[in-house]
């Protein structure tokens, strides 16, 4: 019985490091209607400049790396934004064509740099020991990450459904053209979403880092379900996302325990099942 | 007279199709002003030029002296223009305090949350209410309420009473009518001409991209010949 507690508890934390890894992606659908398939190569970015920071430099731990690398995500991001801006018009081919060379440049310049090993960085010294947990001891790391995983999820919510900026956010996937004409940069508003799913995924990558450990392929693993998981929820949609996320992290850890064999096969067979009932996804508006 | 807007020789083309053909027209300051037409003359795209929605091809439009051609939208609604566009475009997953809050802007003009509330007070009732689940002339008082809030030098009205019911069209009748006492300078664009010549100091007629009618709104309404000639209405 344990077992499946631990394993309930390991994709709850798997799934709400998905969530981090893909609300990103699905804020970038939903409010501006582009198809990132970059997304995956800055959650790897985030995973290396955790690995290089904590590794190489002058003993900085997990948590002193985390804003740096926040901070590299969203230039990213921004760098991102004016390479795509040409694009935005265009359909998500066009833009999914363009992003996905940028991911394939950057897994060749990350190959030059880091190699092909896996690094599997420690975490923070304090959180790096296991805890008693339902009669059984439990990585405390990994608990915390579903601590985080919580807490960015509400943040997301609070700031989406209740704020001013959120207000904007709302209004500017409806109509572009009147965020304008009520006074606001659009082009500011639509940066700065880059920007900040772009930090989303750096984070995910740095929080992930000890867990899954940064490797080449993670970018691409990472986008592939991070693509199931808002396909699940409903493109654009960050309550799908979530529940998308969940559903995937539970799937994947419980897969693993009782068919291991199929276990890959499991997640996009809960993708197709989903898609013959709910063909726009959990949360999904209908498709126009 | 000092003029809100100036419009000089717009022009605009679509592709191939040459949709404003010289526009020269002017709003003064506290004026309402009438364009009317028949469908597909040009007055909404007319509209949109002003708002920075499309780009003009040639020709320039001035607010207030300041020459805002071929400036972005978000540029020309901080120099002072607003528009309740045709077919409303609310935001519907934005409550009615969100909408209106979203833009506002303290300027000359004196527009405040709670003066737009008094105005339209069915909105005070509903201002948790998410927009896009309420009634067509709900939204209109809604689209209003955001460009008011604005506080613009001139408000651009882009086919206010479309596809509202005759009851809500006379409620909307009644708030432009208390816009105009107020002194704000209005453009609009009507296929409804009773409502257009009851707010009205002038009516504008556009035909085949271009003003072919101009006079006092008396002249207008003392002459049905007027109407007659450029509209087809008898």
């Amino acid at each position: 019985m344990s077992d499946y507690l631990f394993t309930f508890v390991n994709g709850l934390a798997r799934g709400l490091l998905l969530f981090t890894m893909a609300a990103g992606l699905s804020l970038l659908f939903g409010v501006m209607r582009v198809l990132n398939l970059a997304h995956g190569a800055i959650v790897l970015a985030g995973g290396y400049v955790a690995v290089t920071l904590t590794a190489r430099a002058t003993g900085m731990g997990l948590i002193e790396a985390l804003p740096i690398a926040l901070v590299v995500g969203a230039l990213i991001g921004t760098a991102l934004y004016f390479a795509v801006k040409p694009l935005l018009h265009r359909d998500h081919l066009d833009q999914g064509l363009l992003t996905l060379g940028f991911a394939f440049i950057f897994a060749d310049i990350a190959e030059l740099f880091w190699g092909t090993q896996v690094y599997s960085p420690p975490p923070p010294d304090f959180l790096n020991r296991s805890i008693e947990l339902l009669g059984g001891s439990y990585p405390l790391y990994r608990l915390v990450v579903v601590g985080v995983g919580i807490v960015i999820a509400v943040a997301i919510f609070v700031v989406f459904e209740r704020t001013r900026l959120g207000a904007i956010l709302r209004a500017a996937v409806s109509d572009r053209e009147m965020v304008a004409a009520v006074g606001f940069r659009v082009p500011l508003i639509m940066g700065g979403v880059f920007a900040g799913a772009s930090a989303l995924a750096a984070l995910g990558g740095v929080i992930g880092a000890p867990i899954v450990g940064v490797r080449l392929g993670l970018d691409t693993e990472t986008l592939i379900l991070a693509l199931v998981v808002i396909v699940i929820g409903g493109l654009g949609s960050l309550k799908g996302a979530l529940i998308g996320a969940l559903l995937v992290g539970q799937v994947q850890t419980l897969g693993i325990l009782l068919l291991p064999q199929a276990s890959a096969f499991l997640l996009f067979g809960v993708m197709a099942i989903v898609l013959i009932f709910k063909p726009a996804g959990l949360f999904g508006e209908t498709v126009k | 007279m000092s003029y809100v807007l100036e419009v000089r020789d717009l022009h605009l083309r679509l592709g191939a199709s040459h949709i404003i053909k010289g526009v020269d027209l002017t709003v003064g300051e506290g004026e309402a002003v009438a364009l009317f037409g028949r469908n597909g003359v040009g007055k909404s795209t007319l509209m949109h030029a002003l708002m920075g929605l499309v780009r003009a091809s040639a020709g320039s439009f001035l607010l207030s002296g300041e020459d805002l051609t071929g400036k972005p939208i978000d540029r020309i609604a901080r120099a002072g223009l607003a528009i309740v566009p045709q077919g409303r475009r609310i935001f519907p997953t934005l409550t009615v305090q969100e909408t209106l809050t979203l833009g506002a802007r303290k300027a000359a003009g004196g527009w405040t949350l709670e003066r737009v509330y008094d105005l339209l007070p069915r909105l005070a009732e509903r201002r948790k209410q998410h927009v896009g689940l309420m009634s067509g002339g709900e939204q209109q008082m809604v689209a209003i309420g955001r460009a008011l809030l604005r506080n613009p030098k001139l408000l651009l009205l882009d086919e206010p009473s479309e596809g509202l019911a005759p009851r809500i069209v006379g409620e909307l009748g009644e708030v432009m009518a208390a816009l105009r006492s107020d002194g704000l300078s209005i453009l609009i664009v009507e296929q409804n001409l009773e409502l257009g010549v009851n707010l009205a100091d002038r009516v504008l007629i556009m035909d085949m991209g271009r003003i072919v009618h101009e006079s006092p709104v008396q002249e207008f309404r003392d002459d049905p010949s007027i109407a007659h000639r450029h509209l087809g209405i008898l």
